[in-house]
């Protein structure tokens, strides 16, 4: 309930003699030297003029930068921009930065400091505004979160020019997408269109940015367009894009593939997507193979790069989007690293055409990949009654490949 | 739990008169609400444009996709530091609740729930009533 939170902002920000009426509120403004713009959307307590408004929107910009080039250079850097600071209250800012100092204690430290509790109102604003900087730039938050915290204490007057700001500064860095494609029914449905934007929309309300973010790091760059397009002012865009792309560092393909299907569940729970559920589509889930689906896997994981990749440019991209039928995610993940970016789009497509094979072409399909890898690894002229040298852990997943009926 | 706050409380007091214009509004939030969950936000940006800042910046803070912590966080700066006082401030709690509600995909009776005990409690007792009698999610 936001009257929880409100209890808390009072308390913080009024913590001596109360709201400023309205005549205390003129006063201030004219004790700023200028009046505020009449025409004002939301007035603030604060009573600020505009040179001053100007003044905190600098000193919020600062900050933000600082924090951006923090996040990306790390501490040393911050000690820099402490010491090339002018301002004694951004200097203190980056200093608890600095320090990282619990959270709940930043107030205190901004009090204990003389930035709060003894300066006039209208210079608190700005104390205000900082304290609410750090302590999310202290949560890990991004510099657009912690740049439009800051402005809330400088009212709605200054939330375009915040947004223009924020375009200009954080805008570039949207060229810089890759793509990670995880193989699954989210993809399809958003290029397919079979979901309702509002649904989508909704959806990605109920998931919050985290979940929608792992969910489309592993979707096509059109399948992320389509729901930036849906869910996402220009702003939303930079900060979601900037999810997606901590989310494929961070996570890996099983995981990827986890927040797609859960998405999907979402967005079949809220009648978004008429399509069939996993376990409703027939017979092809229930009747695979475990055990072949783990072989496959492991074979896929544990050979030797080079061989791997000997293996695969020899066969047919058909053959290779049968056998990713028959594989977990992060198998999926390592076979379309391994090839050509060419040929890995000529297996997708050929896995989005394909139809969902039976235990046995499946099996089929894992031997043959098997005797592939068997004839990598045998030397052109065996010496007789010598083993192969392998490693125990491949001789037993091409054995269990390879002696199934 | 629910806190409270002298000044806060002060605040909020409005005369009852006032009050009864409440249930409208919590209606007009409602339908908003509906058309997020049926559109989308997009279409809710376009709807509230000419609307009061704080409905029209709040949808535009819901689509930049803050978490649910820090969009209360800011819509709370919001009003704390706003000059309002009396039902000018109750009415853009409600909307700020409703925005709330919106961004965190609130269904209609989750959000009437959220939104009725601002009406006092004889006024919300009879606006769930009217949920309830009406069937629930379809209600009202």
């Amino acid at each position: 309930m936001i009257v929880n939170t409100l209890c808390g902002t009072h308390a913080e920000i009024f913590r001596r003699g109360g709201l400023p009426d309205k005549d205390q509120a003129a006063r201030l403004a004219g004790a700023a030297g200028e009046s505020g713009k009449p025409d004002d959307p939301w007035p603030t307590v604060y009573a600020l003029s505009t040179r001053k408004i100007a003044s905190c929107l600098e000193s919020a910009k600062r900050f933000t930068l600082a924090l951006e080039r923090y996040r990306s250079e790390g501490k040393a850097r911050l000690g820099e921009e402490m010491r090339e600071e002018k301002r004694r209250l951004l200097k203190f800012s980056y200093s608890v930065l600095e320090a990282s100092m619990p959270v709940e204690q930043v107030r205190k430290a901004f009090a204990a400091a003389g930035f709060i509790g003894k300066s006039p109102p209208e210079e608190e604003c700005e104390a205000e505004m900082l304290i609410a900087g750090v302590k999310l730039a202290l949560k890990n938050a991004h510099p657009i979160v912690a740049m439009r915290a800051m402005t809330a204490y400088l009212g709605y007057s200054v939330f375009d020019g915040t947004e223009k700001w924020i375009l200009e500064r954080f805008g570039g860095q949207q060229d810089k997408r890759e793509e990670l494609i995880i193989p699954g029914d989210l993809p399809d449905l958003l290029l397919g269109r079979e979901a309702s934007p509002g649904a989508i929309s909704q959806a990605a309300r109920i998931a919050g940015p985290q979940l929608v973010s792992a969910c489309l790091a592993g979707c096509p760059k059109e399948a992320i367009d389509y729901v930036l397009s849906l869910i996402c002012t220009p702003v939303g865009a930079i900060l979601l894009e900037g999810e997606i792309r901590s989310a494929r560092n961070r996570l890996s393909s099983e995981e990827l593939s986890d927040a797609q299907n859960a998405f999907l569940e979402l967005l079949a729970s809220l009648g978004g997507d008429s399509r069939p559920q996993a376990g409703e589509e027939g017979q092809w889930s229930p009747e695979i193979d475990r055990s072949l689906v783990v072989d496959v896997s492991n074979l896929i994981l544990e050979l030797d790069e080079h061989l791997l990749k000997t293996v695969l440019t020899a066969l047919d991209p058909r053959l290779l989007a049968s056998l990713m039928q028959a594989m977990e995610p992060m198998a999926h993940d390592r076979l379309l690293s391994t090839i050509a970016p060419g040929k890995s789009r000529k297996v997708l497509d050929a896995l989005e055409k394909a139809v969902p094979l039976s235990n046995n072409e499946l099996t089929r399909s894992a031997q043959i990949f098997a005797q592939r890898v068997l004839a990598e690894i045998a030397p052109k002229v065996k010496p007789f009654g010598k083993s192969l040298s392998l490693p125990a852990r491949i001789r037993q997943v091409l054995s269990s490949i390879l002696s199934r009926e | 739990m629910i806190l409270w706050n002298a000044e806060l409380t002060k605040r909020l007091s409005c005369a009852e008169k006032e009050k009864a214009a409440l249930p409208s509004l919590v209606h007009d939030l409602l339908a908003l609400s509906d058309k997020a969950r049926g559109e989308g936000i997009k279409a809710l940006l376009e709807t509230t444009a000419g609307e009061g800042p704080m409905l029209s910046y709040g949808c535009r803070l819901i689509a930049e996709g803050y978490s649910e912590e820090v969009l209360e966080e800011i819509l709370a700066v919001y009003l704390t530091t706003s000059t309002l006082t009396g039902f000018e401030f109750l009415k853009q709690c409600i909307s700020a609740e409703a925005l709330l509600g919106i961004a965190a995909g609130d269904s209609r009776d989750l959000l009437l729930r959220k939104l009725a005990p601002y009406c006092g409690a004889d006024k919300a007792t009879a606006l769930l009533r009217a949920l309830d009698a009406a069937g629930g999610e379809n209600g009202l």
